[in-house]
């Protein structure tokens, strides 16, 4: 597995993409830093906007860096099917599991920290224009657990979409699609629904349990400011979130080890 | 029984693919020995590549067993399956790094200089020129030269010479011989031009409509004095080729 990573991560950082993803985080954080300055100097929007929830806008795949950096990921896990290069893997004599765990563990280390150093970065701006008065380290920290794990659930979706499909504009037109179907889901039930206590703790219980509407809480969350994740429900958010991650890792090694690859 | 023969480096036991409701491999039972240039001849959808395609591993036979036993561990197979699979966007020492890292193989520049010489291709040591521009020639070269650096025992190659000028074919058939007889080499390639077959197989397996048809060393064909494309016809065509012997 050691070797597969190491000529995965070779590939990787000898790529354009790896160089395309460090200039799109590098432009969007200035970007989100711009406009937040001139939210701030319009006093626009600024009882609603905290570090915080530039933190976890940033974890968002569709939004700025989040979609593009999906993209660009796709194209990866798909170039190695694309150009049949995964076949060298196979017949040089891996097996079809340390294959797959082996491109997972590559997508999520790389995902992983794109977003940490995307979204710290994006606090810290946000942080230095509107203040970090009122921001606890705890809840940072819970919050960006929740987020990272949620995103490891999102990635290991895009890993077994990939395989499954191995076609580029496949998986992205499913996950893109799957995507906004959520948000537009959620968006009609809070519009639509009475938002009193019970209908707010069912929708945190229904964020809990599928982790990838997290994901999505820069729009929910932002007109909800009552759905706020702490304590027991943001340990419970992390480990259901593991526990679906691991669910979906074995799906893809069930599959993968069925299918033949041309 | 299995292990009755330890001269053998690959041998399949029934081996059958099914695709849905179409039978591509029925009951295919063959036997490449140490030192074989396999040819393997058949019509186009005879089930060559799918045969292939278990082999190598890349594929999962619906029943039906393949042993390799023989083989040894780790990398002793490689197999060009229908195109090169190579990285486009690289040069070709990229290619063969990547190839080394896979393979677990450090300080691997003096093993990817000697690999580029015996294909021909030591102008690319230090060039960097991606793969994507290169001729057809040159990736099935890079593509061998990868699948050299393994020290492999066994080389598997489908329709090795599709797209290949005729210089491009003879270097090919030229390298197939050296790799056989000065590296130890065996060769299973499969492919439609049979007097290019003829100058480097060994051995031959007809396929056809998914089962093997016949299995036999290239001196008996010679013995019964038939081109290979008549004894192809003939084992093939059966009854039509004897009706019809011109066609």
């Amino acid at each position: 597995m050691r070797n597969i990573l190491k000529a995965d991560f070779r590939k990787y950082f000898n790529g354009k993409l790896f160089i395309a993803t460090i200039i799109l985080l590098v432009v969007f954080t200035a970007l989100n830093a711009v406009i937040n300055y001139f939210l701030k100097l319009n006093n626009e929007y600024t009882y609603f906007i905290n570090p915080l929830t530039f933190l976890e806008k940033s974890f968002s795949p569709t939004q700025d860096f989040g979609i593009l950096y999906l993209i660009f990921m796709i194209v990866i896990l798909v170039s190695d099917f694309n150009h049949n290069t995964i076949r060298n893997k196979i017949i040089i004599g891996y097996d079809r599991n340390t294959i797959y765990l082996s491109t997972l563990i590559f997508t999520l280390t790389t995902t992983v920290i794109s977003f940490l150093v995307y979204s710290l970065l994006n606090f810290l701006f946000a942080g230095l224009i509107f203040g970090f008065k009122g921001i606890k380290a705890i809840k940072v920290v819970e919050t960006l657990l929740m987020y990272v794990c949620a995103l490891i659930f999102y990635y290991c979706l895009v890993q077994l979409m990939v395989f499954l499909t191995r076609s580029t504009i496949g998986s992205i037109g499913i996950m893109i699609g799957l995507s906004f179907l959520i948000i537009i889901i959620i968006s009609s039930v809070f519009t639509s629904a009475k938002l009193n206590d019970t209908t707010i703790k069912s929708l945190k219980y229904v964020i809990i349990f599928i982790p990838v509407l997290r994901l999505m809480i820069p729009t929910i969350g932002g007109l909800l400011p009552g759905l706020e994740f702490t304590g027991f429900n943001a340990v419970l958010s992390i480990f259901v979130s593991l526990v679906v991650s691991g669910i979906l890792v074995f799906v893809g090694l069930y599959l993968n080890k069925k299918l033949d690859y041309n | 029984m299995r292990g009755d023969n330890v001269d053998y480096i690959v041998k399949t036991y029934n081996l059958t693919k099914d695709f849905n409701n179409f039978r591509a491999l029925d009951n295919v039972n063959i036997t490449i020995n140490k030192g074989d240039i396999y040819g393997l001849v058949g019509e186009n959808g005879a089930g060559k590549s799918t045969l292939i395609r278990l082999i190598s591993g890349l594929m999962i036979p619906t029943s039906g067993t393949i042993d390799l036993q023989n083989l040894g561990g780790f990398g002793s197979l490689s197999a060009i399956v229908e195109s090169p699979a190579l990285h486009p966007s690289c040069s070709a020492v990229m290619n063969l790094k990547l190839q080394c890292d896979l393979l677990g193989i450090k300080n691997c520049n003096d093993r990817i200089e000697k690999v580029l010489e015996i294909v021909g291709l030591q102008d690319l040591i230090n060039n960097n020129k991606k793969v994507k521009h290169f001729s057809l020639g040159m990736k099935q070269r890079l593509a061998i030269a990868m699948a050299l650096i393994s020290n492999p025992k066994f080389i598997i190659l489908d329709e090795p010479m599709n797209g290949l000028d005729p210089l491009g074919i003879m270097q090919m058939r030229e390298l197939f011989i050296e790799l056989n007889q000065n590296h130890n080499i065996t060769f299973l390639i499969s492919s439609h031009i049979l007097s290019e077959l003829d100058k480097v197989a060994t051995k031959y397996g007809f396929i056809s409509r998914g089962k093997l048809l016949l299995e036999i060393s290239a001196d008996e064909i010679h013995k019964s004095n038939k081109t290979i494309e008549e004894f192809y016809l003939g084992v093939i065509g059966g009854i039509q080729y004897a009706q019809h012997p011109k066609s």
